[in-house]
């Protein structure tokens, strides 16, 4: 049936006209002679009349779908937003500012372009949030620049840029299939003070063809850009000379059944090495289990040859997967791309992977289907497992030592339910747990914070996940965190430290997965609480520096709850972003209601004590899209509401002179050296 | 189709445009989106920004094909912005374990092979399709409303058909494969109640 099988390019060429006549007399009437032809043809080939009356049957079908009923309310919002927008008429006012350049753009242009106006203004960091004024009136040296996207219908939401490197933005354009990554540096006039950077001046650094949705992060040093849609991530260069990559050809299309996800690769398996303090039992003889979706029915035990890098070095790294959780992510250095991805066809959960420059394919680095991408800490990726008694790695007992590996069974712990953090390093396949429970950790690239969050998680029927439910985030100290050798590898059971989960307090499980997995409802709840989480009352307390504290501080002192929700524990999706000295973590919390708009809070931490003061805040802004980001020390964010990119300077602050510096932890201490943190030896149950 | 009087103004026009189209507009996004919630806000945006943007539609009689247009890039551009699947991974799924099956099986109840399928072919040609066939546009109404040619619109559609038709017969073989995954291990566990059934007395063996 594949055009492949056929003996003759002739033969191929007239099945394809088949399926092309036959697909298009669904839609119009063809021409006598294609009438013809065609008959003659499905008469004579009996695959191809199946294909026909396959698109007739599919044809009938969807006629006959159900249409889904608008909610009743619907008249009633949209009545009571046309009523703001006519009783403030700010659509007609709006347009005397440099948006006014924007709006006059032709509203209904082939192409989407998205311009980009930016605007300096000057706002102070500590005074009113930008987006009360953002008007170029405002304009005073050492101010903040804003990044206006057009408001023309072709962009009728805001478009926030993909990121901004060195004063230099990147963003995305669309249209018609063909989506076009930009850069451009704000072109300045000295008299209105205003700056723009739009799609005329934009340079087109690569472009993508594809029917799917297309979208991208942009390395570091923007060379080089990931870009993925719902089933393929592929990493293509930027650059002057760009080629358009057509995604939908770089490989086979996934769909087709005869063609092999990529990553049954046994190779894929990390090296997995123990650290020399412990090596988990069974890992050595461990065999690398190809996580392969039962769909992929093609041998899997050489990767697919048709991947190949493409026009421009531009290559598919992983095809018939989505990304799942966050967005992918280069390393610092660019040479590496982290994320987590599933099967297209839902049949197993997200596994974490890694693809390195040079590679074809990116590589699981996990194995166990429950994974999910953090971050990136220098070389080494935070991962996340949420697991039911098979991983105990958070907890506020000790990660599962050697000694803790125990049945596969792991019947005894099979109600509860775990959610670990890992610092694992592709490098060496080193992998290490950290000994409290929590969910994508976010730590500064210094290495001695961290953002994380804990609370209650969800099983979510439709989408088959487990979701955040309610929660917060914690500011913590990576000395006071314990990192205890783990292993992620593909061996199905030594990990197994049920144990550790059932004896402790935390996580506690009123719901086991596999109990929600029978519910065909999303009531399924599991809680997961911090180990000595500070009761909401620490939100009240200012933090004082420890004045020649011979003690080191942050362990006294933190975790602290961030308060940057609008409610208690309501902190269900967020994004955490660290300048680059540590210094600054600015936190982005959905809006219960919505997944894009959020509420921004930027916090400073005192580089020597560690003391922060959560309740004020350096910076805060509401209805924010979750594209947050620095730029050095600026901070880069776009407004929901007037769809502008605000890019905030952040002034350093002193460090306070008192007290001692925060020591870092970045790798693996020896156990026992630090605070142990309310932490009981894990317990052998094994069996049990 | 002037069904819209011409000499309305503004805020009328739209009330007008809203009674006569949102149901079929709010469809597309739902089908397109497959979440309640975020069509009700998508379609809400529609008419709004239509609204404010009125000036540019000529022809009145084009409000139909306009309005999909508007519909159509909120819905692109927004799925390009969110996140497809936000967070945690669900846990079955590790070696033999029962609830891989039985969530997939869930899933399926949920949705049927065809609206998987949907789901899972490129977000442009599954517009196409929609917009044609579920939604009844014409050929230069699609056109129109996916903002490109009427060539261009009929080519996609035609590759949307071929993409549909892989999608369904893989979904539809691997609702078998589950169906037979679920029998096997109904079947597995209704042998270890029978057994612990068998090895147990009386008031603790009895089978769920």
């Amino acid at each position: 049936m594949s055009p492949e099988m056929s003996p003759l390019r002739a033969a191929e060429l007239a099945h394809e006209r088949a399926w092309t006549l036959a697909a298009e007399a669904i839609d119009v009437e063809l021409g006598p002679q294609d009438t013809e032809w065609l008959d003659g043809h499905l008469n004579s080939c009996p695959d191809c009349r199946s294909i026909a009356d396959e698109y007739r049957e599919i044809h009938a079908e969807l006629r006959s779908l159900a249409r889904p009923e608008p909610p009743r309310d619907l008249w009633a919002r949209t009545a009571a937003a046309l009523d703001v927008i006519d009783a403030a008429s700010g659509k007609r006012a709006r347009g005397r500012t440099l948006g006014r350049q924007a709006s006059r753009r032709p509203l209904f242009g082939t192409a989407l372009a998205v311009g980009l106006v930016l605007v300096a203004a000057a706002v102070s960091v500590m005074s009113q949030s930008p987006i009360v004024n953002p008007g170029p009136a405002s304009t005073a040296p050492g101010g903040i620049a804003v990044v206006a996207a057009s408001a023309s219908l072709a962009s009728p939401t805001p478009l926030a840029p993909l990121a901004v490197v060195d004063g230099r933005s990147y963003w995305m354009s669309a249209g018609d299939g063909v989506y076009q990554i930009k850069g451009g540096v704000a072109q300045c006039t000295t008299g209105s003070g205003g700056c723009t950077v739009g799609s005329e001046t934009g340079q087109t650094l690569g472009s993508i063809s594809s029917d799917s949705t297309v979208l991208a992060v942009i390395a570091p040093d923007a060379k080089q850009a990931a870009v993925w849609t719902a089933d393929k991530i592929a990493v293509m260069p930027l650059g002057a000379q760009s080629q358009t990559v057509v995604l939908d050809l770089l490989t086979p299309r996934p769909i087709v059944v005869a063609t092999a996800t990529p990553t049954a690769t046994p190779t894929a398996t990390p090296s997995a090495t123990p650290t020399s303090t412990a090596a988990p039992t069974q890992s050595a003889a461990a065999t690398p289990r190809p996580s392969a979706a039962e769909s992929a029915s093609a041998a899997p035990a050489t990767p697919t040859p048709t991947i190949a890098p493409a026009a421009g070095g531009s290559v598919a790294i992983l095809s018939g997967y989505q990304v799942v959780g966050r967005d992918p992510e280069f390393s610092a250095d660019g040479t590496m791309v982290a994320f987590a991805a599933r099967p297209v066809d839902h049949t197993t959960g997200p596994d974490v992977f890694v693809w390195r420059s040079g590679q074809e394919q990116a590589r699981p680095v996990t194995f166990h289907h429950s994974a999910l991408f953090a971050g990136w800490f220098g070389g080494q990726l935070l991962i996340s497992e949420i697991s039911s008694g098979r991983q105990a790695g958070g907890g506020a007992t000790a990660a599962p030592s050697p000694s803790a590996v125990v049945s596969p069974t792991a019947a005894g712990a099979a109600d509860a339910f775990g959610a670990a953090s890992y610092l694992f390093d592709p490098a060496t396949g080193i992998c290490q747990a950290i000994n409290r429970p929590m969910l994508l950790p976010a730590v500064d690239p210094t290495g001695r914070f961290l953002v994380y969050w804990a609370g209650t998680v969800q099983f979510d029927p439709v989408s088959g996940l487990w979701q955040p439910g309610s929660g917060e985030l914690y500011l913590d100290a990576w000395s006071n965190l314990r990192l205890d050798p783990a292993f992620l590898g593909p061996d199905p059971g030594s990990t197994a430290g049920p144990s550790t989960t059932a004896t402790t307090p935390t996580p506690a499980a009123t719901a086991s997965p596999s109990e929600a997995a029978t519910l065909a409802s999303s009531t399924a709840q599991a809680s997961l609480s911090v180990t000595e989480a500070p009761s909401p009352l620490a939100v009240n307390q200012v933090a004082t520096p420890l004045a020649s504290s011979t003690q080191t501080p942050a362990p006294q002192s933190l975790p602290r709850l961030l308060p940057v929700a609008s409610g208690p524990a309501a902190v269900s999706d967020w994004v955490v972003r660290w300048d680059r000295s540590g210094q600054f973590v600015a936190i982005w919390v959905a809006n219960p209601s919505s997944d894009k708009i959020g509420r921004l809070t930027l916090f400073s931490i005192d580089s020597r004590s560690g003391l922060v003061n959560v309740n004020e805040p350096r910076f805060a802004a509401e209805k924010v899209l979750s594209s947050v980001s620095f730029d050095d020390s600026t901070l880069v964010y776009t407004s929901a509401v007037d769809g502008k990119t605000y890019m905030q300077s952040v002034p350093a602050v002193p460090p306070s002179n008192a007290s001692t510096p925060v020591p870092t932890m970045p790798g693996q201490l020896p156990s026992g050296a630090l605070p142990a943190a309310a932490s009981a030896p894990a317990t052998d149950r094994a069996g049990s | 189709m002037s069904v819209v009087s011409e000499g309305s103004d503004d805020r009328t026009f739209i009330e007008q445009l809203f009674a006569l189209h949102h149901g079929e507009i709010y469809a597309y996004i739902y089908r397109m989106v497959r979440d309640a919630d975020v069509a009700a806000d998508f379609a809400q945006d529609t008419f709004i920004k239509a609204y404010k943007a009125q000036d540019s539609l000529e022809d009145r009689a084009k409000a139909r094909a306009w309005l999909y247009q508007i519909a159509h890039r909120i819905v692109l551009d927004e799925m390009r912005r969110r996140r497809i699947v936000r967070f945690l991974p669900w846990t079955g799924e590790s070696h033999g374990a029962a609830p891989s099956a039985e969530h997939l099986a869930m899933e399926m109840r949920l949705s049927g092979p065809l609206a998987r399928a949907l789901a899972r072919i490129p977000e442009r040609q599954r517009a196409a399709l929609l917009l044609a066939e579920v939604n009844d546009l014409t050929g230069l109404e699609l056109a129109d409303a996916l903002g490109i040619s009427h060539v261009a619109a009929r080519a996609l559609l035609t590759r949307a058909r071929e993409s549909l038709r892989v999608a369904l017969t893989d979904e539809k073989r691997q609702e078998q494969e589950r169906e037979a995954a679920i029998d096997i291990s109904f079947a597995e566990r209704t042998r270890a109640a029978d057994a612990l059934r068998r090895t147990d007395d009386t008031t603790t063996g009895r089978p769920q």
